[in-house]
């Protein structure tokens, strides 16, 4: 899913690079003292997991975990993904960065995306928090494809080829990337609630955190 | 809402938990290494230039588009790779080579071949005669007696790089995919960086917080 250096055109990298610092920038403004733990967790998690290839299908892809990110943290995935992205290209040699906007851009905006579309899912009744979950991390790479082929169909071939393929390459991945949002989200559920979008607490639970606060 | 402060000591520990389990659900994953690249290494055999195209994860890049240039950026030519990712081609002259691969979807990479490289055959040719006088004549001086086809200076030299760019080739080959490779330093020296950056950034905000 990364782009290498020297494929895109001037304007395409221009223009992806605006749009993912204005989203850093609303990123960071959102990245509070206790969302910034957080943040640099699902970046040290994003960053290692493009070490994991996934040798099934025709080409070789690997992990993304967008959308586990973009549900845990909102517009804060932009910040999370840029720095990741950074480290990616300049000790892995991975993407570029000139092409660091553009990446981010299809890494991150999907996150995004993933957020509102599912976020309030995942505290709803359980079989519809699995179902949101699996499709978080499935849409997340989706999506990326989209903006990928929507990036490269100004110098390569046209969209729906390039996109098609790019899809088509990743079905595998977004499998997986399904799987592990619902695992995380399972666990997430279980151990800390309050991790996830949306979370409001049942009165009871408000009426003994507000006891145990005061006493 | 939930008190401040047990939040905050659940969420140390719990997040503690979470990185245990990704870091074992990651490694639980098939990694066959390397980056997500697409890399292209060239090496010249007697005037030959043979690339060998790879994917991330070693995965051979077939029918990809391979273009050459000259170092004045003009495209000499273009083909496409085999079955086994290789493209092998004479360059009209032996002289400084840009291979650029372009394997779609945004996968592109590049290797330089120096002027230098074609040393074995091709270029030795032009310079052989003035290295012919200007090398030492002892091996001529002696030979001639003995032996009636004894090798100049300039064929022995030409023998010698021959051979040793047949050495060599494998071992640049080797040097090139280590490179490739990301190693352990940089993993973990990323994942410092990371943490470095959150310090940083918490420092900066509790700064904020009590001015």
């Amino acid at each position: 899913m990364h782009i290498s250096e020297g494929v895109l055109s001037g304007p395409v990298l221009l223009t992806g690079g605006a749009l993912a610092a204005a989203g850093t920038a609303v990123g960071l403004k959102k990245l509070d003292y206790e969302r910034l733990p957080r943040a640099g967790l699902l970046a040290a998690a994003f960053f290692v997991a493009s070490l994991v290839h996934v040798p099934i299908g025709p080409a070789s892809v690997h992990l993304i975990l967008n959308g586990i990110v973009g549900l845990m943290l909102g517009w804060g995935a932009f910040p999370a993904i840029v720095v990741a992205l950074v480290l990616q290209g300049v000790l892995f040699q991975y993407g570029g960065l000139t092409t660091l906007g553009v990446n981010t851009l299809i890494m991150a905006a999907p996150a995004v995306v993933c957020y509102y579309l599912f976020g309030p899912l995942v505290h709803r009744r359980r079989p519809v928090a699995i179902a949101a979950a699996f499709a978080c991390g499935f849409a997340s790479t989706l999506l990326g494809a989209g903006v990928a082929g929507a990036a490269l169909m100004f110098t390569e071939e046209n969209f729906l080829e390039v996109t098609l393929l790019l899809i088509s390459t990743h079905v595998p991945i977004m499998v997986i990337e399904g799987l592990i949002t619902v695992f995380c989200v399972a666990f997430l559920l279980k151990v800390q609630p309050e991790l996830l979008p949306g979370f409001k607490m049942t009165l009871d639970e408000a009426a003994t955190g507000k006891d145990i606060h005061d006493t | 809402m939930i008190p401040e402060w047990r939040a905050r000591n659940q969420c140390r520990s719990h997040l503690g938990v979470l990185l245990g389990v990704l870091t074992i659900l990651l490694n639980c994953v098939p990694v066959t290494a390397k980056a997500h690249n697409v890399s292209l290494f060239a090496w010249v055999e007697e005037n030959k230039v043979i690339t060998q195209s790879k994917f991330s994860g070693g995965r051979l890049a077939k029918n990809a588009r391979i273009e050459v240039y000259n170092a004045s950026g003009e495209k000499l030519l273009e083909g496409r790779t085999d079955d086994q990712g290789q493209f092998a081609f004479t360059p009209p002259r032996p002289e400084a080579l840009r291979i650029v691969l372009l394997a779609g979807s945004g996968h592109r990479g590049e290797w330089r071949v120096a002027a230098e490289e074609f040393g074995s055959a091709g270029s030795a040719e032009r310079p052989a005669s003035s290295e012919a006088g200007a090398s030492p004549p002892p091996p001529a001086a002696a030979a001639p007696p003995q032996v009636p086809h004894a090798p100049t200076a300039a064929e022995l030299q030409a023998l010698i790089e021959g051979s040793l760019e047949k050495k060599l080739a494998p071992i640049r080959r080797q040097l090139a995919q280590l490179a490739q490779r990301p190693s352990l330093q940089d993993i973990i020296g990323g994942l410092g960086y990371i943490m470095g950056l959150v310090g940083l950034g918490a420092y900066l905000q509790s700064r904020r917080k009590s001015g």
